[in-house]
């Protein structure tokens, strides 16, 4: 009685730690991910989403890996959601399995942990735990009481319901468990009949190939690419409850042996997450999601402790630092990769678009915000709609004033969960539109938008456009900084001197470097340098130049590497 | 400061007039099919009223002693119903009241419409696309077919489907990409084309199919896209360099006349005349762009077409003079009875589909009057149109319920050119046009089915064996 007592405390100990750490994982480390995938998709709560969704193969564990992707809104709620599902699928195969010894225990953490890795990816879809985990259910549904022939067809019925609910891995999964309690090979020949028999009149049905119906229709972003990890957590539980079944275990109730096992397990596991997991992408996600919140003191925080060095990172890095009126203080304290640092160039991925329409909102482009958001939503691999998207698309309508399109955007919005909200307040504004001129975000956009000039947007003349927002509107003072800021980046010292002149105040360090760079090469001698260049920064500068031409750069980048100078001379 | 910017000023003076503002839909039913005039052989014009207490509303639907009742908010039409009512009520109106108290007709028009309308349907984006698809419909009731998409396809994009003389087994599209080529449906036969040979500045563009099944004319674009700053505008196309050329389907060969290729003109939007013997097009000077953008005005022009040999011929005519009327015209087409030519005009430019002041205008080519179709034009885009093979119905796509997804929008035309208010492509869902978030791009109308689908595109597609 103690040693069962013993070994149920283990059991739940064990699935517990693995709930926690995949929790804490997701929670703590890898949390953007899950943002991430939740403003890839628009989970609606209406009929026609929902049969547009379950109509094909696998709809149904689509439809519920959607519905829970949502959640991942909140990462708290997704890392539970990802953890509970995890244990589910690790209790579920051991409940499957016929010996249940601890061993087996050990064992069957295995498929959740080819699952949670799977989760690394950010593309990879909760619909595979989904399938996975109602394959493992309806084993429950098999009865040994009746006839042969009655449990054999209910199988098959059984299997090809699976196979519209859940695709091919539900079926798999399945039909594994149904053979090893069964034990008959022409089963196993029935199952593979039926589940390519379901597969072939869906693809006569749906026009998918068949290669994609029998490997699931939407178990991962990108449709043309089948998951690897899914399979291989499939795999795995097909090979364990056959070796329940047909193999041969030794005293498998051990408990050390079933000990270092789950040890092995979650090591080997640990492993995997450690070497699939993508901290670059997870640092981008970041960034983007803090610009997209507009929580540009996190931003700056983060990039003191690591400095950015992607396009997509540096450019949220330097919005930061423009919207709290530091880029010319501290830009140069960071990596800096260019002018695509300040905007990164159109890109046909599902990273950048975002990012990009954020910094163009903030700057007055709205017309561009809209261009980048509407991209960012189409490159979408796996063709879903956003509602993050969605919102930015209606903030860009109001602006714009195309209310019956902001009309058009709210009504999907009005039917999620976490946009519900926000969709109903925007709502009651274009009912009012006399609320928009002085509503905190939209009035204030309002005023950054061009209103006497026209110009097409030029990547070239990034500068040009800059400068007409800041003229149009001296408020703009993210536009003033991006200005000066295009041109220091761009090394065009003259420009750079030209535009200085709309500069109001006190000149922060950044400026003064250019403007002191700008002197040196256009004068003899300081004499009749500017007043604004403060003692500091020249002393400093004669000092970057002695130590500049002393051919010392370990030393130079060492002492000036928070300078424009060390830019200018390509050493940032 | 610079005092000149680089970046293309556009006076706001200009923009002025198209302000992108709200235009109020303020109907009492949607879509708005109240007082218009409608085909014999339409589909069931189903609606909703829009605004609240209808939610037990009778409407009835009177024509002679022929009466049908809906009780709701919504009228749904039995098609078979719908059919039986339109046939009593061919050439006499259809008188519509609820229990509220208010009334409007249907007009039945004896003309029927050309039976097809195919269309691209795709999200009004920018430069990346995942959805789009040309469908062929069925105006007489609600099927669709799909004659290409992106699913079967390899995610190409492709142009839109024309039809050569409203002939379901005479019409062409463009599949763009790897792979990609003009694909011509001539006798019900799927063939690729390379439409394009040397002097060209690009393949083909912009087109029409002559009525002896031969030829195609087409032009030939270097087109830039421009992403207006201003809230009011938005995207503007021009072309850098645009020529005509002209397609022998038979030869396999492309004509290239000098005269219609000068690098100091602007040539585009070339279509034929009803007897095949004139070509229409859009022709306008060079200029810097696009800096001089909002003085790129395009004239109407007209050129001789020699079909014996497939050359364009002699001076070219002009037909609309850009520098007198003040707009730019695009997309010119001919009436299947030689009577007229109908065009869209803008301020400025060659892409109409943002230009909120863009209005369609019709010209009797006999007389060379104008009609600016005033009840049939909105205050934003109206343009893409297509003839019906009567010469009676007219179908084109407007922004007009919000400014930025084109819906397929007919309108009635008689004798004299007097044109009745448009009403959109009726749905089986009232709400559909409402919820749908795609455009609707250059509508065509044919008299028979093009009797491919999207299967058979993709064959065409794999199928290396271009011409």
């Amino acid at each position: 009685m103690l040693m069962k007592s013993k070994e149920t405390l283990l059991k739940v100990a064990a699935s517990a730690l693995f709930g926690l750490a995949v929790f804490l994982f997701f929670r703590m480390a890898y949390p953007y991910h899950l943002h991430f995938q939740e403003q890839c998709q628009m989970f609606l709560f209406s009929s026609d989403y929902l049969f547009d969704v379950i109509s094909m193969p696998g709809g149904l564990s689509d439809y519920i890996g959607r519905f829970l992707t949502q959640f991942f809104y909140q990462a708290g709620l997704g890392a539970g959601i990802i953890a509970l599902l995890s244990v589910g699928v690790q209790l579920l195969t051991f409940s499957v399995c016929g010996r249940r010894t601890l061993m087996e225990y050990s064992l069957s953490f295995l498929p959740s942990c080819a699952l949670v890795i799977c989760m690394c990816d950010e593309n990879a879809l909760l619909s595979p735990y989904i399938a996975i985990i109602s394959g493992l259910s309806f084993t429950f549904l098999l009865s040994r009481s009746t006839k042969r022939i009655f449990r054999y067809a209910l199988i098959i019925a059984l299997e090809i319901l699976l196979y519209l609910m859940g695709g091919g891995l539900a079926v798999i999964v399945f039909s594994v468990a149904a053979l090893c309690r069964e034990k008959d090979w022409r089963l196993a020949i029935a199952c593979v009949a039926a589940a390519a028999a379901s597969a072939s009149i869906s693809a006569y049905l749906t026009d998918l190939p068949f290669q994609r119906l029998m490997f699931g229709t939407h178990y991962y972003r990108y449709h043309n690419v089948t998951p690897l990890w899914p399979w291989t957590s499939a795999l795995l539980l097909s090979a364990l409850l056959l070796a329940d079944a047909f193999g041969r275990y030794a005293d498998s109730n051990r408990r050390w042996p079933a000990v270092v096992t789950l040890l092995a397990v979650f090591a080997l596991s640990a492993t995997g997450v450690a070497m699939l997991q993508d901290s670059k992408k997870e640092e981008m996600m970041k960034y983007a999601f803090f610009t997209r919140m507009q929580l540009w003191n996190r931003i700056i925080h983060c990039a003191a402790e690591k400095s950015p060095d992607t396009p997509v990172t540096v450019s949220c890095l330097n919005l930061a630092l423009a919207m709290t009126g530091q880029m010319g203080e501290h830009m140069f304290e960071f990596f800096q990769n260019g002018t695509e640092g300040l905007l990164p160039s159109h890109q046909r991925d599902h990273f950048s678009p975002l990012p990009a329409s954020d910094i163009c909102w903030h700057l007055g482009f709205v017309n561009t915000s809209q261009r980048f958001i509407f991209d960012a939503q189409e490159v979408i691999p796996d063709f879903q709609k956003s509602a993050v998207c969605y919102r930015r698309m209606v903030e860009a309508s109001i602006v714009t004033g195309a209310y019956d399109v902001a009309r058009k955007y709210l009504e999907p919005l009005k039917r999620t969960l976490f946009y519900r909200k926000w969709a109903l307040e925007n709502e009651i504004l274009l009912d009012n539109p006399e609320l928009i001129e002085s509503h905190p975000v939209y009035g204030r956009q309002r005023e950054l938008v061009l209103k006497d000039k026209d110009f097409f947007f030029s990547d070239y003349e990034m500068d040009s456009m800059l400068g007409l927002h800041f003229v149009e509107n001296r408020s703009n003072k993210a536009a003033m900084q991006y200005l000066l800021a295009w041109t220091l980046l761009n090394r065009n010292l003259p420009r750079f001197f030209e535009c200085l002149q709309l500069y109001d105040g006190k000149l922060p360090k950044s400026y003064q470097e250019g403007a002191i760079l700008y002197w040196a090469e256009t004068h003899d001698s300081p004499e009749g340098m500017p007043s604004y260049i403060t003692k500091g920064v020249y002393d400093r500068f004669v000092s970057f130049v002695s130590d500049y031409r002393s051919g010392n750069r370990q030393l130079v980048k060492k002492k000036y590497g928070d300078t424009y100078w060390l830019y200018y001379y390509g050493n940032n | 400061m610079r005092n000149r910017f680089t970046a293309i000023v556009i006076s706001a003076a200009l923009l002025s007039a198209c302000t992108g503002g709200v235009q109020c839909f303020d109907s009492l039913i949607y879509p708005d099919y109240s007082d218009v005039t409608v085909p014999c052989n339409i589909a069931p014009l189903n609606f909703h009223y829009t605004g609240s207490g209808y939610g037990r509303c009778r409407t009835t639907f009177t024509v002679g002693d022929l009466k049908r009742e809906f009780r709701g908010r919504e009228v749904n039409w039995e098609e078979s119903r719908w059919k039986q009512m339109l046939s009593q009520a061919v050439g006499d109106t259809i008188r519509v009241s609820n229990s509220k108290g208010d009334a409007w007709t249907i007009a039945v028009s004896s003309d029927s419409i050309d039976s097809y309308l195919t269309y691209r349907l795709i999200e009004p984006a920018y430069e990346v696309w995942h959805e789009v698809e040309i469908v062929e419909r069925c105006i007489e009731n609600f099927d669709e077919t799909v004659l290409c998409d992106h699913r079967h396809t390899g995610n190409s994009c492709m142009n839109c489907h024309i039809h050569g003389q409203n002939r379901g087994d005479y019409s062409l599209f463009y599949l763009r990409g790897p792979k990609g080529a003009a694909i011509l449906n001539r006798d019900g036969k799927l063939s690729r084309y390379n439409l394009k040979a040397d002097g060209m500045v690009s393949s083909t563009v912009y087109g029409e199919l002559h009525p002896s099944g031969r030829y195609g004319v087409f032009s030939s674009n270097i087109i830039i896209p421009g992403f207006h700053s201003n809230p009011a505008g938005r995207l503007e196309v021009y072309d850098r360099q645009s020529d005509l050329a002209v397609a022998d389907f038979d030869d396999n060969q492309m004509h290239i006349s000098a005269q219609f290729s000068r690098a100091d003109k602007l040539e585009t939007f070339p279509c034929f005349s009803a007897d095949g013997r004139w070509v229409y097009y859009c022709s306008a000077d060079t200029a810097a762009l696009p800096e001089n953008i909002t003085r790129l005005k395009y004239s109407l022009q007209r050129a001789r077409f020699d079909e014996k040999d497939g050359y364009l011929k002699g001076e070219p005519e002009v037909v609309w003079d850009a520098s007198v009327s003040g707009g730019s015209v695009c997309h010119p087409k001919c009436s299947p009875d030689g009577k007229w030519i109908l065009y869209t005009v803008a301020d400025y430019g060659t892409f109409p589909i943002w230009h909120t002041e863009c209005d369609l205008q019709l010209m009797e080519l006999s007389s060379g009057r104008t009609l600016s179709l005033e009840n049939v034009n909105s205050d934003r885009s109206d343009t893409y149109h297509s003839w019906s093979s009567n010469s009676r119905w007219v179908v084109f796509a407007s922004k007009r319920e919000d400014g930025q997804y084109g819906r397929p929008y007919f309108f009635h035309l008689d004798e004299d050119g007097n044109a009745t208010k448009p009403f959109v492509l009726p749905q089986k869902a009232s709400d559909f046009y409402e919820k749908y978030l795609l455009s609707f791009n250059i509508p065509d109308l044919g008299r028979t089915s093009v009797g491919f689908t999207c299967e058979d595109t993709a064959t065409i597609k794999s199928n290396a064996d271009e011409k």
